[in-house]
């Protein structure tokens, strides 16, 4: 490892950082511009073409605000609060490879330089662990308010990310299962081949959503729950809570839990397209089109499938809502977990059965 | 160093850089934004009256009841992530241990529905 | 990884009873309970039986597992043995004392059966990873067992105490645990012996032994870590109290057996001392504030302080001995007393909840002339009591005399003193099981007692059974003691071979 491969690392963290930021930017306003249309409104329409730069704008508003800290506040957690947040939202993207590998001449050798923060061997664990570390963030700045309405947005903002979270580590398992692997640039590449049906190739992808279905779907509505999304956001639910566990934040201390909600959406939309429709795997046409053009394809295609998702994030959220906290609870411990278990049981009975035959065979 | 670190290396780079930004930022904000903490600003937010006692007040007890049920089953699924790795290696009696490890949580689970701690009341 | 099944075949008959009696509180209806009991009698019966298989066509070779953590021989088939029996007699006691109180009976039985199960992983455990999941599976149930009268204040201290006691314990033990592994790198029984016996000058190895044994002087209630057994035995249900002064403290001194005999015979000189204070003590405190109690659990509870101090005496013997066949003697002295020590005890506090119910009191003083109105259960009452005092013919003469013989046999100046301190306390401790027999045969009837009224009652037939087999057990016992003593040397061998 010499100083190139610092510097690569270093440039890769960079990319990722701005590339996060600028994401998070326009899905602000891609939400509230698909939400206006849903609702017959025109939405942001001032701040720079299509008020595109809205969000901009309200973050420099919020920068230059004053940030009131409550009297009767924890001071030291209240603070670390909002970092708690927004730190694991941007590590739990890394292991997210979004482009396919490509190699460049730098100081006489070929490097290969991946699209990705970094190829974890435990990819998919250190997923789950990140998205447990943000229910801290969540729960300190409920707590150390010391105030009631972010206390009981906290609570319900713990229980509900542990149930599902839980039934999201569940429904991985049968991709792991699958894959045979944990890291992240396997699962994707597992992918990028044709299905075989009855042995014949019916040329479509390889998709783990294929054969994993009922994963998928857990997944998906884990994830929503994940984020704390709508119908899920009992967690701010401004009808009841007020503003839940953000209640007593303001100015750019509000902002990073903002910051942290819609990068953590990003990337539960580049989760499930990672793990169950093949990642960036998609025609590149390496010789037909310019090398470059070929390099370049892989990554439109990775953005292309999370708009998807992105656009059913706020559709979601355009159109249901919200749920009771006992539906929420039932919802998760008594039809997901179960679910998954069966359909972890299923699945692997299933592979046993091809892998080594039948029982009495 | 091997491959295995640098990897983690990225991550703890990745962490420092983000901590490092976070902190810049809030250390820039505290620069140029006004801070005029009245009285009244100061208070705890209560809909606009006067807060009422004090903010941390007892909570449900079943929120800590799902804790514990989310300990088992997450300390669950960490433990079938490694069996999912090497479930082709590790074979029939792999699968069979499987089975019996989730069906035995599986039992756990009707139990407790039956108990009905799962009912939110 | 080869498992070897035959040889964990009593570990699996009662972990799937333990499902199958969840299974079954799931699907039963709550005046069906009782079938959850009968599951678990007929499955810890069940599980004795490959235990007789393994012993008769087993072959003289040990079956080890798991890198040599997890071994199957003659010491853990007659320990494994003990526990299912012992075991099974709690379960019978159980039976009515559960069903009168009308809830929670299924979890009741499956927490039994799996403190039962982990003291069954203790029997086989060589090495510090399986005795600490042994004795945590063994210890974690009883929590909540000690706390199950919901109801009762002295429940709910019972099981606080147990638990907070029981956590410390829990730590110390494992700080010692982690030195042993860090100074020794092996965390297999064997590899510390070897590893110890180049360590000797080392003070963080000694202290690490020290704290081991502390932490297992908790899990026995030796004096002076013995602060929660007495409120634990009163405030628990009365057969939880039987299992947690035989079934617990055996898998305790099962541990105890199994780290000085294997893991530390090369430093004798550090527990050898040290299990001769703990051994004083416990004799001497438990028997003496034994003699002051009123109420008869209490007294059971400081009489099986004094009792384990009693099985604490044959350590110090080997450990001032360099002489194998001395050792193996001792060793063999202490399985003998655990093994007797568990049929008399249960068979007394079967005793103690039957006279319990009878009279509606738990204080001595209320039994008395019991002899009149339910004299079987006097006899037998008389029968444990003497047993455990160690009166001829009964089993817990042989228990004091192997025992003797073990600690007079090096002939060294501590160990006659310690043999002195025993035999004081064996005439104390005749002196309060005496009074137990003398209420129950020569006080007349305490004020507003009519015979009629509790003689209305009749047993039920689990406890019978129980009693039965405890009695039957404790009487042949003493009069062929030395036949049941050839059967433990064997298992003695085991433990002290290699020394």
């Amino acid at each position: 490892m010499d100083w190139i491969d610092v510097l690569l690392v270093v440039a890769r963290v960079v990319a990722v950082f701005a590339l996060l930021m600028g994401v998070c930017t326009l899905l602000v306003w891609f939400e509230r511009k698909v939400v206006a249309d849903m609702q017959n409104r025109v939405g942001p329409d001032r701040a720079g073409p299509w008020g595109i730069l809205q969000t901009v704008a309200d973050g420099v508003k919020l920068f230059f605000k004053e940030q009131v800290t409550p009297r009767k506040v924890e001071l030291g957690l209240y603070l670390a609060a909002p970092m708690l947040a927004a730190v694991p939202a941007f590590l739990m993207f890394m292991v997210v490879p979004f482009g396919r590998p490509f190699t460049i001449t730098l100081g006489g050798e070929e490097r290969l330089v991946p699209l990705q923060g970094a190829d974890l061997n435990v990819g998919l664990l250190y997923v789950l662990a990140m998205s447990s570390v943000a229910v801290y963030a969540v729960v300190l700045a409920g707590w150390s308010s010391g105030s009631k309405y972010p206390l009981l947005g906290g609570v319900r903002a713990t229980a509900q990310a542990i149930s599902y979270e839980a039934a999201m580590g569940l429904s991985l398992v049968p991709v792991v299962l699958f894959t045979g692997s944990m890291r992240i640039s396997e699962i994707v590449a597992a992918q990028s081949s044709t299905l075989t049906f009855l042995g014949w190739n019916i040329g479509f992808p390889a998709w783990n959503v294929v054969v994993l279905a009922p994963s998928f779907l857990i997944f998906t509505i884990s994830a929503v729950a994940e984020t704390n999304r709508a119908p899920f956001d009992l967690v701010e639910a401004e009808q009841e809570i007020v503003g839940g566990f953000h209640t007593e934040y303001s100015g750019l201390r509000f902002a990073l839990f903002f910051l942290a909600e819609y990068i953590n959406m990003f990337t539960m939309s580049a989760l499930a397209v990672t793990l169950f429709f093949g990642g960036w795997s998609g025609p590149a046409w390496d010789g037909v089109l310019p090398a470059a053009v070929s390099a370049l394809l892989p990554t439109v295609w990775f953005f292309v499938k999370v708009l998807v998702f992105l656009f059913i994030f706020v559709w979601l959220r355009a159109t249901l809502p919200r749920l009771r906290y006992d539906q929420l609870m039932t919802l998760g411990w008594k039809r997901l977990i179960p679910s998954s278990l069966v359909w972890l049981f299923f699945i692997g009975g299933a592979l046993a059965v091809r892998r080594f035959g039948l029982p009495w065979s | 160093m091997s491959e295995y670190f640098q990897d983690y290396v990225a991550v703890a780079a990745f962490a420092a850089f983000g901590l490092v930004l976070v902190v810049l930022t809030l250390g820039i904000t505290y620069l140029v934004r006004p801070s005029n903490p009245t009285k009244e600003k100061v208070t705890t937010y209560e809909c606009g009256v006067d807060p009422v006692g004090e903010g941390w007040n007892h909570t449900f007890i079943r929120y800590y009841i799902f804790g514990l049920l989310f300990v088992v089953f997450d300390v669950e699924a960490v433990f079938l992530f490694p069996w999912a790795v090497a479930a082709e290696s590790l074979g029939v009696p792999g699968m069979i241990a499987v089975v019996i490890f989730i069906l035995t949580l599986l039992e756990g689970l009707l139990y407790a529905v039956r108990k009905g701690v799962l009912k939110w009341e | 990884m080869d498992l070897d099944y035959h040889a964990l075949a009593p570990e699996i008959v009662v972990a799937a009873t333990i499902l199958l009696v969840l299974g079954l509180d799931v699907a039963l209806p709550r005046r069906r309970k009782y079938w959850t009991a009968f599951a678990g009698v007929v499955g810890l019966t069940l599980a004795a039986v490959p235990l007789v298989t393994l012993a008769l066509g087993g072959g003289p070779g040990a079956r080890s597992m798991l890198g040599g953590g997890y071994v199957v021989d003659d010491f853990a088939l007659v320990l494994k043995a003990v526990f299912i029996a012992g075991g099974y007699l709690v379960l019978l006691m159980s039976v009515s004392y559960i069903e009168s109180d009308r809830y929670y009976q299924g979890e009741y039985y499956l927490l039994l059966l799996t403190s039962i199960l982990g003291s069954l992983i203790m029997a086989s455990s060589r090495d510090l990873i399986t005795v600490f999941v042994g004795l945590e599976l063994v210890t974690g149930p009883l929590f909540l067992l000690a706390g199950w009268r919901k109801g009762d204040a002295r429940s709910n201290e019972a099981s606080l105490k147990f638990f907070i006691l029981g956590v410390l314990s829990t730590a110390v033990l494992l700080y010692g645990m982690s030195f042993l592994y860090g100074l020794t790198g092996s965390v297999t029984f064997e590899g510390i012996r070897t590893a110890g016996a180049g360590l000797l000058d080392s003070g963080a190895f000694r202290l690490a032994v020290l704290f081991t044994l502390i932490g297992f002087g908790f899990k026995i209630t030796a004096v002076p870590f013995h602060f929660w057994a007495p409120d634990t035995y009163e405030g628990a249900p009365t057969p939880v109290t039987a299992y947690l002064s035989v079934g617990s403290k055996a898998a305790g001194f099962v541990g105890l057996l199994l780290l000085c005999y294997r893991a530390f015979p090369s430093v004798t000189e550090i527990w050898g001392p040290a299990l001769w204070v703990l051994a004083a003590l416990s004799m001497t405190l438990g028997n003496l504030t034994a003699l002051r109690q009123d109420n008869i659990v209490r007294m059971l509870a400081y009489s099986s302080i004094a009792q384990g101090g009693f099985i604490l005496v044959p350590f110090a013997a080997a450990a001032v001995t360099n002489d194998p066949l001395v050792i193996q003697e001792a060793a063999s002295a202490t399985i003998v007393y655990v093994i007797i020590y568990a049929f008399m005890n249960l068979g007394a506090f079967a005793v103690v909840i039957e006279g319990a119910r009878r009279t509606g009191t738990s204080m001595i003083d209320g039994w008395a002339g019991m002899w009149r109105y339910a004299p079987r259960l006097a006899v037998l009452g008389a029968v444990f009591f003497f047993s455990l005092a160690g009166i001829p013919p009964l089993a817990g003469w042989y228990a004091k005399f192997a025992m003797f013989l073990a600690i007079l046999r090096p002939g060294n100046p501590w160990t006659a003193a310690l043999a002195v301190i025993a035999a004081v306390n064996a005439v104390i401790a005749l002196v309060y099981y005496a009074r137990v027999g003398k209420t129950m045969w020569m006080d007349p009837l305490p004020d507003g007692a009519s015979d009629g009224e509790r003689t209305a009652r009749p047993m039920s037939g689990a406890l019978a059974l129980a009693l039965g087999i405890s009695v039957i057990f404790v009487i042949l016992a003493g009069v062929l003691p030395f036949q049941l003593a050839g059967v433990f040397a064997e298992a003695a061998k085991v433990v002290t071979a290699g020394i």
